[in-house]
């Protein structure tokens, strides 16, 4: 198997099935942070909400960009942890609970 | 594509355009293709990181006034051609936008808008709430007192059509800086001479002042006072589903609206009459909010209760820059040539912004003023000549 096709066979985002040829096919086309490549190819955006991919695919983007993984800025972490049915929030108590949702935001 | 994020600014340029969102992108574009040869767009961020971005990405033709109906036709013709003209998937679908109201003494209004959008041709109907079912067969309509309905209305993918443009300027030969901040605005004897960013100074005889919700905070920079304020609103995403919802649902009633993008997934917000506002960009607080989530699913699974086992995803905020009567400020100010604002759009900047942007861009390089821009120049807050729209939802 050529390197290509492995690199097509390889999943970055497993919710996605986004592959690591997409990402830098995506790369390519000038998305180069990740914000803009969560944004493209919909990686880190499906029920795990990133937690299983966006730190390897940083990875991957400083070795693309040839920096250190310390050195690419995450996407921003959008609440809720765990996807939640609009039922479950609908009963929620506002009076009685807080209203921060406590998430990070917004170096962007 | 390439937006560069590293490597000194031009020295000097036709034209700056501040923000590279959908009104900065559409008029840096317009501009380039009437043969401007310099353009430079100065995004703080990344492309579409500020309110386009955020936005539910709805266009809809479903005004109470004429001059709103107009611009919002010939936007929605812009949308129809933007996959072509741009060489890019944008999409664009058209399901309509069905309009709900809880209260009777609403019906009038609807009544007659529909009357002035049909005289504009623009194909709203009327629908008893038992017609909106045809539409929307699961919608609770128990609550529902009438309703209208343009199957030309539509929503498109904000960051495609933002890429989409940004990939068109490129061609076009102008040149985006990402991660790039205005530090200043340049102007001497009434004459804008340029900008100073972070990445060193522009010389232009043009700046265009497209910043959303920092709008203001750059104007103030060569003394324009903008009675804009900036406002956060909040929206999120479901799972994606298989397709069952055509139309954007929109309540006229309680501020809710929900559409379903073409990955499936339920995009929606509502508004809140206690939204905050803040005076300094500095103190723009976009973090969600849980009071958004419980409201938004309230007021969801009341009008559409089979979206109760639906999952949330994510939600997050955006700033609305907004102006005393809900319509946007363009063209430019007395006293200070080659300064130009694209803002004040008060939530509706990703419906008309490719719209916006042609006018701005005809009338900077031709001269000539435009009707529609004229009669929202920020002299009419002066002049008291505001004509408020009724349908400001969300």
């Amino acid at each position: 198997m050529s390197a290509r096709s492995a690199a097509n066979r390889i999943f970055l985002c497993r919710c996605e099935d986004v592959t690591l040829q997409e990402f830098h096919q995506a790369y390519k086309e000038g998305f180069t942070e990740m914000e803009s490549l969560k944004r493209y190819t919909g990686l880190g955006t499906g029920f795990c909400q990133g937690k299983g991919c966006l730190s390897e695919a940083a990875g991957e983007l400083a070795e693309l960009r040839g920096l250190q993984p310390s050195e690419i800025r995450l996407t921003n972490i959008r609440p809720p942890a765990e996807p939640l049915t609009f039922a479950q929030l609908a009963g929620l108590d506002l009076a009685a609970g807080d209203t921060d949702s406590g998430n990070q935001e917004d170096g962007a | 594509m390439i937006p560069l994020s590293s490597g000194p600014v031009p020295a000097s340029a036709d034209a700056v355009i501040i923000g590279g969102g959908i009104n900065g992108l559409a008029t840096a574009y317009e501009l380039a293709k009437s043969g401007l040869k310099n353009v430079v767009v100065i995004e703080k961020q990344y492309i579409g990181s500020g309110s386009t971005g955020r936005c539910g990405g709805g266009i809809r033709q479903q005004w109470t006034t004429e001059e709103n109906i107009r611009l919002a036709q010939e936007s929605v013709t812009a949308y129809e051609n933007m996959s072509t003209e741009l060489g890019y998937q944008v999409f664009f679908r058209q399901g309509g936008y069905l309009m709900i109201t809880e209260s009777e003494s609403d019906l009038p209004a609807l009544r007659t808008a529909v009357t002035l959008q049909n005289k504009c041709n623009v194909p709203t109907e009327f629908l008893q709430p038992e017609e909106c079912l045809k539409i929307v067969p699961d919608l609770d309509i128990s609550r529902l007192k009438g309703a209208t309905f343009c199957p030309r209305d539509g929503t498109a993918y904000p960051f495609a059509v933002v890429w989409g443009y940004a990939r068109a300027c490129h061609r076009a030969g102008v040149k985006i800086f990402i991660r790039t901040g205005v530090q200043d605005i340049l102007s001497d004897g009434g004459r804008i001479l340029g900008v100073e960013t972070d990445r060193g100074r522009i010389n232009a005889p043009v700046v265009v002042n497209c910043a959303g919700p920092w709008a203001r905070h750059m104007a103030a920079k060569v003394g324009v006072d903008l009675p804009n304020r900036q406002e956060r609103h909040e929206i999120m995403v479901s799972e994606s589903l298989k397709p069952f919802l055509d139309p954007m649902v929109i309540s006229i009633t309680n501020g809710i609206y929900f559409s379903q993008s073409l990955r499936g997934e339920i995009v929606g917000g509502i508004g809140d009459p206690d939204e905050p506002q803040w005076e300094d960009p500095a103190d723009f607080d976009t973090r969600s909010q849980l009071r958004f989530a419980v409201r938004f699913a309230r007021a969801l699974t009341q009008l559409y209760p089979r979206a109760a086992d639906v999952r949330m995803m994510r939600q997050w905020a955006g700033m609305y820059d907004v102006t005393p009567d809900h319509r946007p400020i363009l063209g430019g100010v007395p006293g200070l040539q080659g300064y130009h604002h694209i803002c004040g759009f008060s939530g509706h900047g990703f419906m008309l912004g490719p719209v916006t942007g042609k006018r701005m861009a005809a009338q900077i390089t031709t001269g000539q003023p435009d009707e529609i821009i004229t009669s929202l120049s920020l002299d009419r807050f002066e002049k008291g000549e505001l004509q408020a729209d009724a349908f400001v939802v969300g």
